[in-house]
């Protein structure tokens, strides 16, 4: 069971933001927390990670407290085992593919382990390469072998997918979701992007004004409910194998599949 | 015959004073640009002041504290037997000092253009900060470490004033600029030449090598 319960008050784009998340997750689940940009949504993954501290608040992970301001425990980062997936990627440009999946690992490290996930993240002609030299799609597909090269206790991915085009993220969707089955981790998310959220979360946790104000199954959050953020339900097409999901999202029509 | 002695002195002194300055000014770089701190400003000015002091009067402070009339001098005397004032250990002090800003500011711009991300993904990796640093941060600033080495080691073999305030113009203390003013001094105008003919080549070989090696090795890695 992995708990938090962090406040935290910030600037963000000139504006003061102010967050009090509190919520409990289920091992091996894979929860998205959703909302608008600029709402917190990063700053609670960068907490849960220790790359910054909420003002008071508690973290917990398989009952290892990581942080508890009452009793002023503060675990640092690279003590947490936490798997972390950057915007940006953040792959170490002076090593290649191969020496940046191996980083985290200790010496003695699982091999069929990590060729697995090579496999998977599709990475085997490009082991020697360096960073530079790969599209995005690829060094994300490196930074997510990275992650979770040493079998974290909680993957932690921010906006994953975001700088991704289409083919690639529907690509990456499916490795994050086979990755989730190999390592069995808990994975939390940051996502604004509603599709990305249906395809892969088992849970999802809605952030409005600095609150998680729902929570649920995706189709259980948004396709019961209508709010002004999330957008209208214009349709629900029931066929054979799938149900799909017509909404409209700040402005966009959006069409999800799902699996019945 | 040419007398290479001050060249072996200056040469010396390049060396040892660059091989201090690296190890000092990767922690001071890196604390000036990872800490915060209310008055880090003004250790950055203490720093930076050798780049707008005239070397005279650095020197000067500097021959004042270290004499043997003073009380750091009679300390330093008096428990580590140890005479900074116009001796070769004196001149290292001397161009450690001066020629800190050459090191520090490079390697400081270097690790302030690194993205935070990648010392942050080497912690959730499980790396400490030192283990970061090794691998990752020093690796990545290649070419700020190298311009850090250069300019020291050719600031200090173009050293002039402090070196004649805190060495003089003994046989142990007399670098290759210094042997330049006394051949003028003594009008000995062949050996001057021949002396500043030989330093001309020598920093010239030098920044040509380092701008070609940096331009070939390290376009990668900025």
């Amino acid at each position: 069971m992995i708990k938090f319960d962090v406040h935290k008050q910030f600037k963000s784009h000139g504006s003061i933001v102010k967050i009090d998340l509190k919520a409990d997750c289920e091992e091996g689940k894979i929860i998205a927390v959703y909302g608008k940009s600029g709402v917190g949504k990063s700053t609670l993954l960068r907490m849960l990670a220790g790359l910054m501290n909420p003002e008071e608040g508690f973290v917990s992970v398989h009952d290892e407290v990581w942080f508890d301001s009452a009793v002023k425990k503060n675990v640092k980062a690279n003590k947490r085992n936490v798997g972390f997936l950057f915007q940006d990627y953040s792959l170490f440009p002076n090593m290649s593919v191969m020496q940046n999946i191996l980083y985290g690992v200790e010496k003695d490290y699982d091999k069929d382990f990590i060729n697995r996930i090579i496999e998977v993240s599709d990475l085997q002609d490009l082991l020697k390469r360096k960073p530079e030299s790969l599209s995005g799609g690829q060094q994300q597909r490196v930074a997510l072998a990275r992650a979770i090269a040493r079998k974290p206790k909680l993957l932690l991915l921010d906006e994953p997918l975001s700088a991704l085009d289409g083919e690639m993220r529907l690509k990456l969707q499916k490795e994050i979701l086979a990755i989730n089955k190999i390592i069995k981790t808990t994975i939390i998310f940051v996502s604004h992007d509603l599709p990305e959220v249906f395809k892969l979360a088992d849970e999802v946790l809605v952030v409005e004004e600095g609150k998680f104000t729902k929570r649920g199954t995706p189709s259980g959050v948004f396709v019961n409910e209508k709010t002004d953020m999330i957008g209208e339900l214009i349709s629900v097409v029931d066929e054979e194998n799938t149900k799909t999901i017509r909404a409209l999202v700040d402005g966009k029509i959006v069409s999800i599949d799902l699996p019945k | 015959m040419i007398n290479w002695v001050p060249f072996l002195i200056t040469l010396k002194l390049a060396f040892i004073t660059t091989a201090i300055l690296f190890v000092i000014a990767i922690p001071i770089s890196y604390w000036l640009t990872y800490a915060k701190f209310k008055f880090k400003f003004l250790f950055e000015a203490v720093i930076s002041l050798p780049l707008v002091l005239p070397p005279s009067v650095l020197g000067f402070y500097l021959l004042v504290t270290f004499s043997n009339q003073s009380v750091v001098g009679q300390f330093l005397q008096d428990v580590f037997d140890v005479n900074l004032a116009f001796t070769f250990p004196g001149l290292v002090v001397g161009s450690v000092i001066y020629s800190l800003p050459f090191m520090v500011q490079p390697i400081q711009a270097g690790f302030q253009n690194l993205p935070t991300a990648l010392k942050e993904a080497s912690y959730t990796l499980g790396k400490s900060r030192f283990q970061t640093l090794i691998r990752v941060l020093l690796p990545n600033i290649k070419s700020s470490l190298l311009t850090g080495i250069v300019l020291s080691f050719a600031h200090t073999i173009g050293e002039f004033g402090v070196v004649l305030m805190m060495g003089g113009n003994l046989d142990e203390t007399r670098v290759a600029s210094i042997a330049i003013y006394d051949s003028v001094n003594k009008l000995e105008y062949d050996t001057a030449h021949t002396y500043s003919l030989i330093l001309l080549v020598f920093s010239f070989a030098i920044l040509t090598l380092v701008y070609l090696f940096n331009k070939k090795g390290f376009k990668a890695v900025k």
